[in-house]
């Protein structure tokens, strides 16, 4: 991905308990975001929460029956983000996916030009170019 | 494509341990959001954070004390969001709140009725 200005930020909050396919709904998003070559995805776990069942989601004392909230973040540009919506419809069941505008500072190792933008607004590090 | 219904994130970032009445502070925000039928809830812990004490606070820092940071995370209609920020007046002592503006899309798994009147608040 190049390293945009004007970003989006894609939430899916779910729970740990729900499936696609054979696995894991999570991981299915996190692989699925890897095929498309999205920018990246994060995972998040809560201790507790509750969704549209208003079932309270939270630890217990078998690991095997943890019901926990879970959130998968993910940055890309509005198009990416758009056109993975589509597939992520497939996958829901029950959940809610979110998405806000983000601006991209850095991403992996390289540096949106909007760092300098802001420390030329701030009036910061502006170091002389070198000479030779 | 989905349809995208225009919504309010709400985030409050409290310390874990924060009490109100001996509860857990984000556990009765998380009933107190239920209790509204507020569209959901989630709380994520945090592992390193500081706030307006300046005293970071991580897992290795035991000098800080218990005091790891937590976020309360709810989304909702803009109206919804105002009328808890309301009811929860008073329960925040220390703490920040913030909002935002996003765009969401609700799935709704087919009703079951009885789910919320199985599950007994703990």
């Amino acid at each position: 991905m190049e390293v945009l200005h004007d970003a989006v930020l894609l939430r899916i909050f779910t729970s740990v308990a729900d499936r696609w396919k054979m696995g894991p709904l999570y991981l299915g998003i996190v692989e699925k975001a890897r095929e498309r070559h999205l920018a990246g995805a994060t995972v998040l776990r809560g201790p507790l929460g509750f969704g549209q069942s208003g079932k309270l989601h939270q630890g217990h004392l078998f690991p095997s029956t943890q019901d926990l909230p879970v959130v998968i973040e993910i940055v890309d540009s509005e198009d990416k983000i758009n056109s993975f919506l589509p597939v992520l419809d497939e996958m829901m069941e029950s959940g809610l996916v979110t998405i806000e505008k983000a601006q991209v500072l850095h991403y992996g190792r390289q540096r949106a030009s909007l760092m300098s933008r802001l420390k030329q607004q701030l009036g910061i590090g502006t170091k002389p170019p070198l000479v030779h | 494509m989905p349809e995208l219904a225009e919504a309010t994130l709400l985030r409050i970032f409290v310390a874990e341990n924060d009490r109100m009445h001996g509860h857990l502070l984000y556990h009765a925000l998380v009933e107190k959001a239920r209790d509204m039928k507020m569209a959901g809830a989630t709380v994520l812990p945090a592992p390193v954070g500081f706030g307006q004490s300046r005293m970071v606070r991580c897992e290795l820092n035991v000098d800080a004390g218990p005091h790891l940071p937590v976020v309360i995370e709810i989304v909702d209609t803009e109206d919804n969001i105002a009328r808890f920020l309301l009811a929860i007046d008073g329960m925040i002592d220390s703490g920040l709140v913030t909002l935002e503006k996003v765009r969401a899309v609700f799935y709704r798994r087919a009703a079951q009725p009885s789910a919320v009147e199985a599950t007994p608040l703990p």
